[in-house]
């Protein structure tokens, strides 16, 4: 599904992402682990086409198409999906007509037409309920005012509605408590199957516990140092990221 | 008529008679009165040139075709209607039971004689210091003006009443002559216990547009106000608002304001427990500049006070607010704040907002922020990563910029599909 090729990518001409090479199969989670600053989430962003960054080197291949030139929502249009470490507080846009305006952008750009609002309306009430998320949160500002967890319940709220084919997740863990990140892991569980991927990035085992991802990579300087199953989770945790770097 | 003419005959001939509601000391006072430029405080963000330079035309009578009238009357139900700035009873569709009463000025202070004081509370003055009897004096030319070329027109809601539908008053303009002066001049009074919202919606005019509104809002009532002004493609509006608020009653205002306007707002909290919001959106585009002048004056116990104004400027433009707070000597427990929020969409772009305090009171609560940006690539970049486009979501960012306001403006994306055309070039060229 995703393949990227010896990427490098610089800011301010500052190397982050250093000759990469990661493929991402379909039906497959795959987990990235890796110190902080390591430039995890600037391959979150580059994958995304977040402009800004220089690539100065490589192809990112998903399902076949160097998406390299394409702009941020012709990507999502395709099924990238990213779920931000810092979501963005928007005033003024409720979070539920933000999601209906995207999802709508999205079908037009497929040639399909808009939804039916009252049958898009019902799927984001039965949603946030199962996500146990309070029906005030479709009508809110988006992210506005949300505490961290709440910003992140709705990253994956927005997923869930959005049904992508990849699913790019920055520390989506990171301000849950404990119940939080259980609703959330089964949401993200019960949605992956042998047609779409997961990308999960996370300094915590307690998610991948959850998850199960089927690959796990550590990340550092921009590239990965090593690469193994769910049993590197285990070894990272006991031992930390200097047996490794 | 020229305006010059009409205004020495108003000194010398009969004309008195039609305005004898006027002191006749006042209106020699007006005649000598400056249009004001740029060293008053109140006018320093907003060219007056343009006006002097024009030899202005007046609309006295009621000229409007009958066809005109019926065209517009289509559009909106319950609504009062001004053509070219005179009440048009033909084109409203104000229902019967609607507890809503229109007088002609002359009319109601004939009805009603101690409303003359309150109206004109030292009439030798003409300046600010008729409102409310606050020495304040201040250029007011163009008060002064529109009282003098309009008769006025009263809209009173009956006590006790609450009106939970809202009422159009709709300004058209059926003369596109671009060199006449309009004086639309509205006094609002909402009787005891009342309760009524309005939205003002005044149309495209291609010549200037100068509007004047009294609002009384008096014990126990409430007032909802919006002010839109759509559109303005080749003219220029000037307008006042002046608003006295009593005891338990409350104002919410909203304004929108845009390209080549000056808007002066002055709110008095009378008596205790009074209570004013307002907010607005100023607009601004091209090389147009949009400005409002708005000064709260707490004089009751227990008043509050909280203004909340959004500015947008594109390509050359500026937008500019300046909100003044006075706290008079024994508004004690007063409550008073001012925030604005200056969106740029260009290099070029310029936004003023000043905020100022006059504090003569000790037990007081006051507080005031301005912030100035420009659109936040991060939020264009998450909007863009959930699949819209980045033209869109730069159009919903600005949206959602005055939407904070929540002001219900009907041609909200076509307004700021036009201001960012010039904007998303230039980024585009990055
Ligand atoms: N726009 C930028 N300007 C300057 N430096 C940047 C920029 N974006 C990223 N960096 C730098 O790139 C490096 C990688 O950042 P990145 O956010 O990708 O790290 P990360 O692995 O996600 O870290 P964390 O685990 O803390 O989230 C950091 O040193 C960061 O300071
Ligand atoms: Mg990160």
């Amino acid at each position: 599904m995703l393949e990227i090729k010896n990427l490098s990518v610089s800011v301010q001409n500052k190397i982050i992402i250093n000759s990469l090479n990661l493929e991402i199969e379909r039906g497959k989670k795959v987990a990235i682990m890796g110190p902080n600053g390591s430039g995890k989430s600037t391959l979150s962003n580059v994958i995304a086409g977040k402009h800004g960054y220089q690539i100065n080197n490589g192809k990112i291949f998903f399902n076949g198409i160097n998406i390299l030139e394409l702009d941020p929502e012709e990507r999502a249009a395709k099924g990238i999906y990213l779920a931000f470490q810092y979501p963005v507080e928007i005033p003024g846009i409720a979070n539920s007509s933000f999601l209906r305006t995207a999802l709508n952008s999205i079908r037009k750009y497929n040639g399909e037409k808009d939804l039916n609002t009252r049958e898009f309306l019902e799927e984001c009430k039965d949603l946030s309920k199962r996500l146990n998320l309070d029906a005030s949160f479709l009508s809110r500002d988006l992210n506005t005012g949300f505490s961290g967890g709440e910003k992140k319940k709705n990253e994956i709220f927005h997923m869930l509605m959005m049904k992508p084919k990849l699913c790019i997740l920055d520390e989506i863990d990171s301000g849950l408590d404990i119940d939080a990140l259980k609703v959330i892991s089964d949401g993200v569980s019960k949605y992956s199957n042998e047609n779409n991927s997961l990308l999960i990035i996370t300094h915590y085992q307690r998610l991948l516990d959850y998850i199960k991802p089927d690959e796990v990579h550590i990340f550092n300087e921009g590239k990965i140092i090593k690469s193994g199953d769910y049993n590197l989770v285990k070894t990272l945790e006991e031992k930390g990221y200097q047996e490794f770097v | 008529m020229y305006l010059k003419e009409y205004i020495n005959k108003l000194k010398t001939s009969d004309f008195i008679d039609e305005k004898k509601w006027l002191d006749q000391n006042a209106i020699l006072e007006i005649i000598s009165e400056e249009i004001p430029n740029a060293g008053t405080e109140e006018w320093k963000n907003f060219k007056t040139n343009s006006i002097k330079e024009t030899s202005w035309k007046v609309l006295l009578e009621n000229s409007i075709k009958k066809d005109y009238i019926k065209q517009e009357q289509r559009k909106l139900p319950n609504s009062i209607f001004f053509i070219d700035g005179h009440y048009s009873q033909e084109a409203s569709s104000l229902k019967k039971e609607s507890s809503i009463n229109i007088f002609s000025l002359s009319d109601y202070i004939n009805k009603n004689p101690e409303f003359k004081n309150i109206l004109f509370n030292n009439p030798s003055d003409y300046a600010e210091s008729r409102l409310s009897g606050i020495k304040d004096k201040k250029p007011t030319y163009f008060i002064s003006l529109n009282s003098l070329l309009s008769f006025g027109t009263v809209i009173e809601v009956e006590k006790a009443k609450y009106i939970n539908e809202t009422i159009n008053i709709i300004h058209s303009f059926s003369n596109i002559e671009p060199e006449i002066v309009i004086n639309p001049y509205i006094i609002i009074v909402c009787k005891e216990g009342s309760k009524a919202s309005f939205q003002e919606i005044s149309h495209d005019v291609g010549s200037w547009n100068n509007s004047l509104k009294e609002i009384f809002i008096r014990k126990d009532s409430n007032l909802t106000f919006s002010s839109i002004q759509e559109r303005i493609s080749t003219g220029i509006k000037t307008s006042s608002i002046n608003c006295h608020i009593d005891e338990n009653a409350e104002l919410n205002l909203k304004v929108l304001n845009r390209e080549r306007s000056k808007e002066d707002i002055r709110v008095f909290l009378n008596k205790e427990n009074s209570t004013a919001n307002i907010s607005g959106i100023i607009l601004s585009n091209n090389k147009d500049e949009s400005d409002v002048f708005c000064k709260v004056t707490h004089i009751g116990r227990a008043s509050k006070s909280d203004q909340n104004w959004r500015l947008i400027s594109a390509k050359n433009s500026k937008t500019a607010i300046n909100g003044k707070i006075c706290v008079n000597k024994n508004a004690k427990g007063s409550d008073a704040s001012f925030y604005s929020k200056s969106l740029l969409l260009n290099r070029k772009a310029t936004s003023f907002s000043k905020p100022e305090l006059e504090i003569l009171e000790d037990d007081v609560k006051c507080k005031h922020g301005a912030s100035f940006g420009e659109i936040d690539n991060n939020s264009i970049f998450y909007m863009q990563s959930r699949g819209i486009k980045k033209k869109d979501a730069i159009i919903l960012l600005i949206h959602a910029f005055i939407n904070e306001i929540g002001l219900d403006i009907e041609d909200n994306s076509e307004l700021s599909r036009n201001l960012i055309d010039e904007f998303f070039n230039q980024i585009n060229e990055k």
